[in-house]
């Protein structure tokens, strides 16, 4: 493809770009499809962050933590993540 | 308007092929999959014509709905195919729900999240799935 300009970047990677460097911000998420959920957990990994999501992202099979902030629960992995999320998005 | 609509739209790197068969089509899906590059097309296209290097086959004419102006956009068109990229508010609102019942247009609507306020088909999400030149929409 050559050299994308900023402009020509996904929302996604702009997303993911914006979390990674601009850590004390709170992005939308939402503009991140799921396939940019395995790069959020990895960035969660090294330090806390916190995203706005408007919609249910699947964050895979595997175990995570995550504090959903509306209610203050801690969960572990999606079954437990969707019956929280879905009263909100 | 009523039925379906076949949307043709290239330029030299990519070709969409899709057709749409009601008044209210979601895209949604993983990033970087060309969600935005399609509306960016039907928005060139609109604006600039065959200048714009793009092609664009429909029956129908084909923009984009944008920013804070979105209402004013809206007026001036009729039994046309409206694209709507994410990252506009206005498309959850309540408002917008309104208005576009008071029109004769269909809509592409580019979102992940929830339009409470709109009454469109589980069975017209789509995501975009390319293979090489050619991009498609796929459920």
């Amino acid at each position: 493809m050559g050299m994308i300009p900023p402009v020509s970047l996904s929302g996604g990677v702009k997303t993911l770009i914006l979390i990674a460097n601009v850590p004390d911000k709170i992005f939308n998420a939402s503009t991140c499809g799921d396939n940019c959920a395995k790069w959020i957990l990895k960035l969660a990994a090294e330090r806390e962050v916190t995203i706005n999501l408007r919609h249910l992202m699947d964050f895979g099979k595997g175990e995570f933590e995550i504090k959903i902030l509306n209610t203050g629960q801690v969960v572990h992995n999606m079954k437990d993540l969707i019956p929280i999320a879905g009263m909100y998005v | 308007m009523k039925g379906k609509y076949r949307i043709i739209v290239q330029n030299n790197k990519i070709k969409y092929d899709f057709e749409i068969k009601r008044n209210i089509t979601v895209i949604r899906g993983d990033s970087a999959t060309g969600k935005t590059a399609l509306v960016d097309m039907i928005q060139d296209f609109y604006e600039n014509g065959v200048d714009s290097g793009i092609e664009l086959q429909c029956s129908r004419t084909c923009a984009v709905l944008s920013g804070r102006n979105w209402k004013m956009q809206l007026s001036v068109l009729h039994n046309s195919i409206i694209f709507i990229d994410e990252g506009n508010p206005f498309v959850t609102s309540t408002d917008f729900a309104e208005e576009i019942q008071k029109t004769d247009n269909y809509y592409v609507i580019v979102t992940r999240e929830s339009l409470d306020a709109l009454p469109y088909s589980v069975n017209e999400i789509y995501g975009i799935r390319d293979s090489g030149k050619y991009g498609y929409l796929t459920k």
